[in-house]
C-alpha cells in the first residue's frame, strides 16, 4: 500500500531556535511521537534532526531526501529545510513534499513478532540491540525485573562469560558482526542465571549494519551444575541419572548434537555451501527432518517428565485466547501453506481474556493447529473460533480431517497412542501433554468428532475479568 | 597553468628578483607534481581531457561564486570598490590564482566534486555514442503524463533544471544551482576571504554579501537534486524494476535510481564507471538483481573503452557476496576512508 502524498499540501513543521518541535501537521507529529519525542519536545525524527542540524552549521537551506521508519511502514520524503532569516529567532521551517509511507520489508522475510513466539515458545528470551550493543528491547523468560533493570545498558555490561566461552571470541565475533552461536554467559546481577547465546546482525533496508539480535536458552546443564555446587548435595554418587532426567540431564545432552545434526543437514540440503546432486540433496532434507522429529520428541518427553513432577505449576498470566490463536496460526503459517490449508480465525477485534500460562497456551494452541494440519486434507480449512460461556472461555480448533470414532476420544488423550498411525512425525504425546497443561491451568481440553466429519478440539480456561 | 597566468598579469616593471624568488618556491613543489604524476594512487585513469575539463570546471564555478559576491556586495550592501565593481562585471576568474596558491583548492571534498563533475561529462558523451541528444532529452516526458502527480510535477522540475542549465549531457554542468550546499559553503568563504585580499577591504560587506549568496541558495533546483527526488517516486510506483536503464531516463534519472536501490552515492557510482573494468557497478547492478541481458546492455551503454561484460562472467558473481560487498561500500566514508588506511598501515608493516 503507498500512500500518495498530497501535492497541494506539503507536510509542514516548525522547530524554535533549541530545536523544539513547536507545530507540525498529524503526520510529522505522528513520526515525532513514534520516534519518542513529545509535543513541544525536542525534534525525535534521527533523520530530519541531522538536516536541520546541518541546515543551521551551514547556515543554508536545504532540499533532500529522507527516508524515515515508522513501526512497519517507510516512510520515503523529500525534505526541504528553511531558515528564518529575517525574524532573527532561529526558527526553522520543514517542509516536507511527497510523503509516501509503503509497508516495510522484513530484514530477512520473518516478521519479528513472529520470532519472538518462536522464542517463547521454546522457552527462549530474546535481545534486540542497537549498533554500538546497547538493549533496545529484550524478553526474559521467568525474569520480568531485568526489562526494566536492562534496557539502556551495554549487552557485556549486564551479561559475564562463563568458561569455556571466552569474552575476546565474542567480541570479536560482534566486531566482524559475525553471528554468534553457543556462547555460555550469566546475568552479572539479578536472579544470575545461566543461558547459552546466540545472535545475528541485523541489517537495515539501507543495507547497513543496526545491531544484533540475541536469543537466550536457559543454560539447564549450568544450572544443574550450579544447584548442585551450592546445596552441595547432588545426585548420589551411584546415581547414573537422577531424578530429573530430561530437565536437566538428557534433554540438553541430545538437544545440542541434534540441532548441530539439524543445521547441517539444511544446510547441505538448500546446497547453501555448493552444488550437490539432487538426490544426495534429498537424503540431507530426509536427515534433517528425521532430526526435527527427534528432536520433537526430546521436547515432548521433557514436557512429559515436567508436568508429572509433583512441584510442577503453571504461572496465570493475563492472556486473550484470540491473541494467541492468531500468535499460534502465525507459527505455523507455512506449514498450513504448504499444504494449501486455510486457517480461519477469530476477527482480532474480539477479546477473549483469560488466565493461564503464555508460552504453554501457546505450546497447547501449536499443538491442536499442527494436529489439524497433518490430519487434514490439502486444501482444505481449519476453523478457529472462541467461546465465552461466563467463567470459562475457550478456544475451538475445527479440522476437515477423517475424524475420530467415538470410542477413541478418550484414548487419544492417553501417553504414546497413535490410533495405529505411524510415519507422520507425531510422538503420540502431544495431547497427552497438552491436557495436562490444561488441567494444571484450571481448564480442560476436550474433542468431539466422529468418523468422517472432522474433528472439534476445546480449550477451555477461567475467563479473567477485565 | 595557473603559474604562468600569474606571471603574465605581471606588471614589467616589478622586480625581477622578487619574481625569481616566488618561482625558486613554487618550483620546490616539482617533486610532488612529479609524483603524482608517475605514482599515481589510484587505478582511474585521469586522461588529458578529463583534467582540463576539471580545471575548466573549477574555474567556472570559482568565477560564478567570486561575481555573484561581488554583485550581491555591490547591489546590495551598497560596496562602491573599484576591485569589487569590476569583478562583479567581468567573465574572467580572478581569486583562482591566489586561492590556488594557498592550497585552499585542494580539500578532499572539493576535489571529489570535481572528479564527479568531469566524470559525469564523460560518461554523457560516452551516452551520446549510443543515443541522440533530442531522444535523450525527450525521455523525461514520458513522466510527465504519469497519473502519479507527484511524479508528474517532478519530472517537469526536473526538465525546467535541465533546460535551464542548458547542460545536456556530454557538457559541463558548472553552475552554482547543481552544487550540493556543502560545496558551495566550502568554496564560498575561502572565495570571500580572497576577494577581500584582492580589494585590500575589510569592511563586513563582503562576508554580509557571502552570507546573502549561500542563505538564498536553493540545492533542491539542482539537476542532481530533482533527479534524485523523480528516482524516489518512480521507484516507488510498482513495476518500475523494467526500465532502469541510462538510455531510457537519461544519465541524471539512471543513477539516481540506481543509488536509491544500491544505497549508494551517486558520486560512488560515478566514481565506479571510471574504475577499470567497471567491476564495482557490474557488482552493484548483479547485487540489486538486474536482469542479465539488462546489465549487459547498461554496461555497453556507460562503457567507453570497447570492454565487453559476458554473461558467463555476470552469472558467475555470487549475488549474495555481491551484496555484501555493497553493503560494506555504502558504510560512513570515513569509516571507510579510515579502514583503509588502517590497513595499508598494517600491510606495511613486517609479517
Amino acid at each position: 500500500m503507498t500512500i500518495p502524498g498530497n501535492l497541494a499540501e506539503p507536510v509542514r513543521g516548525q522547530l524554535d531556535a533549541d530545536g523544539r518541535l513547536i507545530s507540525a501537521d498529524p503526520p510529522l507529529l505522528r513520526l515525532h511521537l513514534h520516534c519518542g519525542g513529545y509535543e513541544g519536545g525536542p525534534l525525535a525524527v534521527p533523520q530530519l534532526l541531522s538536516l536541520c542540524r546541518l541546515s543551521r552549521q551551514l547556515d543554508m537551506n536545504l532540499s533532500r531526501s529522507v527516508q524515515a521508519a515508522d513501526e512497519e511502514n517507510l516512510i520515503s520524503m523529500w525534505v526541504e529545510i528553511r531558515l528564518h532569516r529575517e525574524k532573527q529567532d532561529g526558527a526553522i521551517t520543514i517542509n516536507i513534499i511527497d510523503w509516501k509511507e509503503s509497508p516495510a520489508p522484513s530484514t530477512n522475510g520473518e516478521e519479528p513478532g513472529r520470532r519472538r513466539d518462536f522464542d517463547r515458545l521454546n522457552g527462549r528470551g530474546s535481545i534486540r540491540t542497537d549498533a554500538s550493543l546497547r538493549i533496545m528491547a529484550l524478553s526474559l523468560p521467568g525474569d520480568l525485573d531485568a526489562v526494566e533493570n536492562y534496557i539502556g545498558h551495554s549487552l557485556l555490561d549486564v551479561l559475564d562469560l562463563v568458561e569455556p566461552s571466552k569474552q575476546s571470541v565474542l567480541v570479536e565475533s560482534i566486531s566482524e558482526r559475525q553471528p554468534v552461536r553457543g556462547q555460555h554467559v550469566r546475568q552479572r546481577h539479578g536472579k544470575k542465571s545461566f543461558y547459552t547465546l546466540s545472535g545475528q546482525p541485523l541489517i537495515d533496508n539501507e543495507g547497513l549494519f543496526s545491531g544484533y539480535r540475541f536469543s537466550l536458552e536457559l543454560d539447564e546443564k549450568q544450572v544443574a551444575e550450579e544447584n548442585r555446587d551450592e546445596a552441595g548435595m547432588g545426585f548420589g554418587q551411584g546415581d547414573l541419572i537422577s531424578d530429573s532426567l530430561f530437565g536437566s540431564q538428557l534433554g540438553p545432552a541430545l538437544r545440542q548434537p541434534l540441532g548441530k545434526i539439524i543445521a547441517n543437514a539444511e544446510t547441505i540440503g538448500s546446497r547453501l555451501e555448493g552444488p550437490l546432486r539432487g538426490d544426495y540433496s534429498d537424503y540431507a532434507k530426509d536427515i534433517a527432518s528425521a532430526g526435527r522429529h527427534l528432536m520433537d520428541l526430546v521436547n515432548d518427553l521433557s514436557d512429559l517428565e515436567a508436568i508429572q513432577r509433583t512441584s510442577f505449576s503453571v504461572a496465570a498470566d493475563d492472556i486473550d485466547l484470540v491473541d494467541l490463536a492468531h500468535r499460534a496460526a502465525g507459527l505455523l503459517a507455512v506449514k498450513a501453506a504448504d499444504h494449501q490449508i486455510r486457517i480461519d480465525l477469530p476477527d482480532k477485534d474480539i477479546e477473549m481474556p483469560v488466565k493461564g500460562e503464555f508460552r504453554r497456551v501457546l505450546q497447547i494452541l501449536v499443538n491442536l493447529i499442527g494436529n489439524a494440519i497433518r490430519y487434514s486434507p490439502d486444501g482444505s480449512v481449519i476453523k478457529l473460533q472462541v467461546i465465552n460461556d461466563g467463567e470459562i472461555s475457550s478456544v475451538t480448533v475445527r479440522d476437515q480431517g477423517d475424524g475420530i470414532a467415538e470410542e477413541d476420544h478418550q484414548r487419544i488423550f492417553e501417553k504414546f497412542e497413535r490410533l495405529g498411525r505411524s510415519g507422520d512425525g507425531g510422538s503420540g504425546l502431544g495431547l497427552f501433554i497438552s491436557r495436562r497443561l490444561a488441567n494444571a491451568m484450571d481448564g480442560s481440553l476436550t474433542v468431539e468428532s466422529a468418523i468422517g466429519k472432522g474433528a472439534t478440539f476445546k480449550l477451555s480456561l477461567p475467563t479473567r475479568a477485565v | 597553468m595557473a603559474k604562468r597566468d600569474f606571471l603574465m598579469d605581471r606588471n614589467p616593471g616589478v622586480d625581477l628578483v622578487q619574481q625569481a624568488a616566488e618561482i625558486g618556491s613554487s618550483s620546490a613543489h616539482i617533486s610532488d607534481d612529479l609524483a603524482s604524476a608517475l605514482f599515481p594512487k589510484s587505478d582511474v585513469i585521469l586522461s588529458d581531457r578529463m583534467l582540463s575539463n576539471g580545471r575548466q570546471y573549477l574555474r567556472a564555478i570559482v568565477q560564478e561564486i567570486e561575481t555573484e559576491i561581488c554583485m550581491i556586495a555591490a547591489k546590495d550592501f551598497g560596496m562602491q570598490q573599484d576591485t569589487i565593481i569590476e569583478i562583479g562585471n567581468s567573465s574572467r576568474v580572478h581569486s583562482y590564482a591566489l586561492l590556488q596558491n594557498a592550497g585552499l583548492l585542494e580539500s578532499k571534498i572539493l576535489l571529489d566534486n570535481v572528479f564527479t563533475a568531469v566524470q559525469r561529462v564523460e560518461l554523457g558523451a560516452r551516452l551520446l555514442q549510443k543515443i541522440s541528444q533530442a531522444d535523450l532529452e525527450s525521455v523525461l516526458t514520458r513522466y510527465l503524463d504519469d497519473e502519479d502527480a507527484s511524479i508528474a510535477d517532478a519530472a517537469m522540475a526536473l526538465l525546467v533544471a535541465q533546460s535551464r542549465d542548458n547542460a545536456g549531457p556530454g557538457s559541463l554542468q558548472a553552475h552554482i544551482a547543481n552544487l550540493p550546499a556543502e560545496i558551495l559553503f566550502a568554496l564560498t568563504w575561502p572565495i570571500t576571504a580572497a576577494l577581500q585580499k584582492l580589494s585590500g577591504d575589510e569592511g563586513p560587506e563582503l562576508t554580509q554579501a557571502a552570507e546573502k549568496l549561500l542563505g538564498g541558495h536553493d540545492e533542491g533546483i539542482g539537476t542532481q537534486n530533482r533527479s534524485a527526488r523523480l528516482a524516489q517516486l518512480v521507484d516507488q510506483a510498482e513495476g518500475s524494476d523494467q526500465n532502469l536503464h541510462p538510455m531510457h531516463d537519461g544519465l541524471d534519472l539512471f543513477l539516481a535510481r540506481l543509488a536509491r536501490r544500491s544505497g549508494l552515492s551517486v558520486n560512488q557510482l560515478i566514481l565506479f564507471t571510471a574504475e577499470p573494468h567497471m567491476i564495482r557497478l557490474v557488482l552493484t547492478m548483479r547485487a540489486i538483481k538486474i536482469p542479465l541481458d539488462q546489465a549487459l546492455s547498461i554496461f555497453s551503454a556507460l562503457d567507453g573503452g570497447g570492454q565487453l561484460l559476458t554473461r558467463a562472467s555476470y552469472n558467475e558473481i555470487d549475488e549474495n557476496k555481491a551484496s555484501e560487498l555493497v553493503s560494506s561500500w555504502s558504510a560512513n566514508p570515513l569509516y571507510q576512508d579510515a579502514q583503509r588506511r588502517l590497513n595499508v598501515h598494517l600491510s606495511d608493516l613486517p609479517a
